[in-house]
């Protein structure tokens, strides 16, 4: 049922909103039969106790006929006694008033009408003999009153007082059965309104249940293929059984995948044209570059041997220019190569702080170009790194001549550690200058190809552009990453993390630590 | 279960029956041969009756020749203590028996006694007994009473109703001395029973001899005096497979219930030769069957009865059925109304 159900209810043809309305007044249509059922409960309850109270005035009713039976047997038998005519008439008022009483008696059941037949002929038997008791007393003949007294009227008033105890019992009987009937009414309307109450609130939750599994499933799954589909995989299809409006938006979704995987294909067949483009054309624009560097470098020199010394700066002009267009021409060579996937690692051991120590010397002009002062700390456990040592050297070059070209009169700071997280040893690289540093929008697009900060610090700077994108790339091939955090005014820091043991070419990892926790080489 | 007795009479006690037999003949109470000859033979000539000591079931030990007339010719009289009677019912040990309303209700209740009352037999037959302490049954509440020797016997289960009856909760408001009666009669004697409640001839022996007072004669005492002491109870199965059987044998019985009302001399000759009551209490048999007043059944409605009781075992806490639930399905009244019907009775 855990699972059919909310299937069910997606194959169900009907649109969400008509679902989720029909799921509403399912709720809403048991709360009004739990109502009912309350209210029918509590309109069986009060009729229940309007019948026992009704039951309860009748067995009064009874009681008091039974009371007037035994007290008019009683006058009746003490004016026979002693027969005087006040005490005479005083009875057989009694006699009368109660023949009318009996007449108007209330509450008597179809099934008592025989018995209470029966009182009546009694009564009337008893009356009839007592009158004749009475006018037999009246004329002195009181033997024979006593003897008619004796074997008609003691058996008549014994009869009749038994039926009237009998009625009693009957209405006394009645009442016990209501009060029963009331008490097992009362178990079974609990019971009825336990079950309601737990089979609502069971439904309801099962009807909440399937109606939101049967949204909120596919819903899931959509978001969980969108993720997929965000990060490039255009390889499945959404499955989902609803032949409603997520039905619809599931088809879509796949049929947008099919789309959004086409034109991927079609943008990634592009962009590898284009790399491939961009590395024929660098090749085919350096050949000449580097024959017009290399005149250039040749015609300086023999201007200064010729002291022809008016041709220099403008030959070392062409050759500033010629070696800024190699420059950019190798950073796109550079970036097609990565987007191409055609660069390759070749990971090799080498000394961390004698890489550190080299890239030093090589930026050393950079530093003094600008005033700034450089700092090197190098952690004494650098110990060796097995990685490829040419793109290690190319970042720590881009992020201390970044520092550089962006720091005037300053320091520039480059802190090397290695700390071992993770069950792996890494190299953590941090490049801090105090130049002019970069708002939150000018990080936001600072690893971006041909982008930096903004086109004002392009033009006063220079550069590509190209060097961060390309420092990131080669970070993230190598198993690494890099993070910068600045202050617009005060300063940047770009810090990079590398693993000390590169994936071998092989994929086996390479340790770097001892057991003793010494370096040694890979 | 069956003593001496119960395999059949001695050719003397047989004679003896065929006597009464007689009697009932010339009393006018032998059934008219068209009637019974109308009617189908029982569907079984066999007949278990029930018996014991009291004295009051008098017609149940007398109604053999009476059985005998309507068609049963194997009728065994089985011996049945109040204690073993459930068994013997639920067994199908015994058809039709004598009980006391109350204890009969209670075991239906309680035990599940698998029986129906059937008619009515007798009115009366218990009385309470106090000693000059005690003036009234009210005055019981804190006394100590005999009622029988074990719980929830006959007597006991009346002797409940009884103080329920007053106001006193019978189980709270009284001690019980659980004795036999030889003991409690002379416990009573020597003041250390208040009270006691018994059926003949206990009660006649001691008023004879000027013990204790009467507090209580079911006989005359109303409303006990209303309704049925004991009735005829019968097993349910035989009740429902034989209902020839059950009412020609009810129809011998309530005879005999007459032949005792008429002659209780003979009757208590009877049932002194049969060796059901010893001689030493002949003369206080003969009082209690004289007492008794027999000719109710005709009068009375025996469904009363059962209504009345069961209401006061509810007050007691003794019955949890309703009065209605309990003659729905424990009384079968169609034999009593129909021989009613039969002998020209229009009451009930």
């Amino acid at each position: 049922m855990k699972v059919w159900l909310p299937k069910l209810v997606a194959r169900a043809p009907f649109t969400v909103h008509t679902k989720l309305i029909g799921a509403f007044f399912a709720i809403v249509a048991l709360l009004i039969i739990f109502g009912l059922v309350v209210i029918q409960v509590l309109s069986g309850i009060n009729r229940r106790s309007e019948e026992l109270s009704q039951l309860r005035r009748k067995v009064g009713a009874f009681r008091q006929l039974q009371h007037d039976t035994t007290a008019q047997i009683y006058g009746v038998t003490s004016a026979l006694l002693s027969p005087e005519e006040r005490m005479i008439e005083s009875a057989l008022r009694q006699l009368h008033e109660f023949r009318y009483d009996l007449e108007r008696l209330q509450f008597v059941t179809r099934d008592e009408v025989e018995l209470f037949g029966r009182i009546k002929i009694e009564h009337e038997q008893l009356i009839q003999m007592i009158t004749n008791v009475v006018e037999l007393t009246r004329a002195q003949e009181y033997k024979k009153a006593n003897d008619l007294r004796l074997t008609k009227i003691v058996p008549l008033a014994d009869t009749l007082e038994r039926l009237t105890n009998e009625m009693v019992n009957r209405a006394e009987a009645d009442m016990e059965a209501k009060v029963d009937e009331s008490n097992r009414a009362h178990m079974t309307s609990r019971w009825v309104v336990i079950g309601f109450a737990v089979g609502s609130i069971g439904l309801a939750i099962l009807l909440g249940y399937a109606v939101s599994s049967s949204l909120m499933g596919p819903v899931m799954l959509m978001d969980e293929r969108l993720r997929q589909i965000a990060s490039g995989d255009f390889s499945k299809h959404v499955e989902v059984p609803n032949r409603d409006e997520l039905g619809t938006l599931a088809d879509n979704l796949n049929r947008m995948n099919n789309e959004l995987r086409d034109l991927y294909q079609q943008i990634e067949a592009a962009s590898r044209h284009k790399s491939d483009f961009l590395s024929n054309m660098s090749h085919e624009l350096r050949t000449p570059l580097n024959a017009i560097i290399g005149y250039s470098e040749m015609l300086t020199e023999e201007a200064e041997d010729r002291d022809q010394k008016d041709f220099i700066p403008d030959l070392q002009k062409i050759r500033a220019s010629g070696r800024h267009l190699l420059e950019l021409i190798n950073d796109i060579l550079d970036l097609s190569k990565i987007e191409a996937g055609k660069v390759e690692l070749f990971p090799e051991t080498f000394d961390v702080k004698l890489l550190i120590e080299e890239i030093s010397g090589t930026v050393q002009p950079l530093i003094e170009k600008n005033s700034n002062i450089l700092a090197i700390n190098c952690a004494d456990n650098l110990g060796d790194m097995y990685a490829d040592i040419t793109k290690v050297r190319q970042i720590l070059f881009n992020l201390l001549s970044n520092a550089c070209k962006f720091t005037e009169l300053g320091t520039i700071t480059l802190d090397a550690v290695r700390d071992c997280s993770e069950d792996a040893a890494w190299l953590s690289v941090s490049v801090t200058d105090t130049g002019i540093g970069m708002t939150e929008e000018q990080m936001e697009k600072l690893f971006q190809p041909f982008s930096q900060a903004d086109i004002q610090i392009a033009r006063k700077y220079g550069g590509t552009g190209l060097g961060l994108a390309i420092t990131r790339q080669f970070c993230e091939m190598m198993g690494g990453d890099i993070k910068v955090r600045s202050e617009f005014g005060r300063g940047t820091a770009f810090t990079m993390r590398l693993p000390m043991a590169a994936p071998h070419p092989e994929g086996d990892i390479v340790s770097l630590i001892a057991s003793d926790g010494s370096s040694k080489s890979a | 279960m069956e003593n001496n007795k119960a395999g059949g009479w001695s050719r003397r006690e047989f004679i003896g029956g065929l006597a009464l037999a007689g009697t009932a003949a010339i009393l006018g109470l032998r059934p008219e041969p068209g009637m019974a000859a109308a009617e189908p033979l029982p569907e079984t000539r066999t007949l278990r009756l029930r018996y014991w000591d009291p004295a009051c079931w008098a017609p149940f030990y007398l109604a053999e020749p009476l059985l005998r007339e309507e068609g049963f010719t194997d009728i065994r009289y089985i011996a049945g203590p109040p204690q073993e009677l459930v068994d013997m019912f639920k067994k199908g040990l015994v058809d039709l028996s004598p009980d006391f309303s109350v204890h009969g209700m209670y075991n239906i209740e309680a035990e599940g006694s698998s029986q129906k009352f059937i008619a009515g037999l007798h009115v009366g037959c218990y009385a309470l007994i106090g000693s000059e302490r005690i003036r009234s049954v009210r005055d019981l509440k804190g006394k100590t009473v005999w009622t029988g020797p074990v719980e929830n016997n006959g007597p006991h289960l009346f002797f409940q109703a009884i103080v329920s009856y007053v106001g006193l909760d019978p189980r709270k408001d009284i001690k019980y001395v659980w004795v036999k009666r030889d003991e409690a009669m002379s416990l009573f004697q020597q003041g250390k029973i208040d009270a006691f409640i018994s059926f003949p001839p206990g009660p006649q022996e001691l008023m004879a001899k000027g013990i204790g007072r009467l507090l209580l004669d079911t006989n005359v005492d109303k409303p006990w005096s209303q309704y049925f002491c004991c009735m005829v109870s019968g097993q349910s199965d035989f009740v429902k497979n034989n209902p020839i059987a059950a009412k020609r044998a009810l129809r011998a019985i309530l005879k005999a219930v007459d032949l005792v009302s008429r002659d209780p001399a003979k009757a208590a000759h009877e049932l002194l030769a049969r060796k059901i009551v010893k001689q030493k209490d002949e003369k206080y048999v003969l009082q209690s069957l004289k007492e008794i007043p027999y000719d109710r059944w005709r009068e009375y409605n025996p469904e009363d009865t059962i209504r009345f009781f069961a209401l006061r075992m509810r007050e007691t806490g003794m019955m949890k059925s309703n009065p209605q639930q309990f003659i729905e399905r424990h009384t079968d009244w169609r034999f009593i109304r129909e021989l009613k019907k039969e002998f020209g009775i229009t009451a009930w």
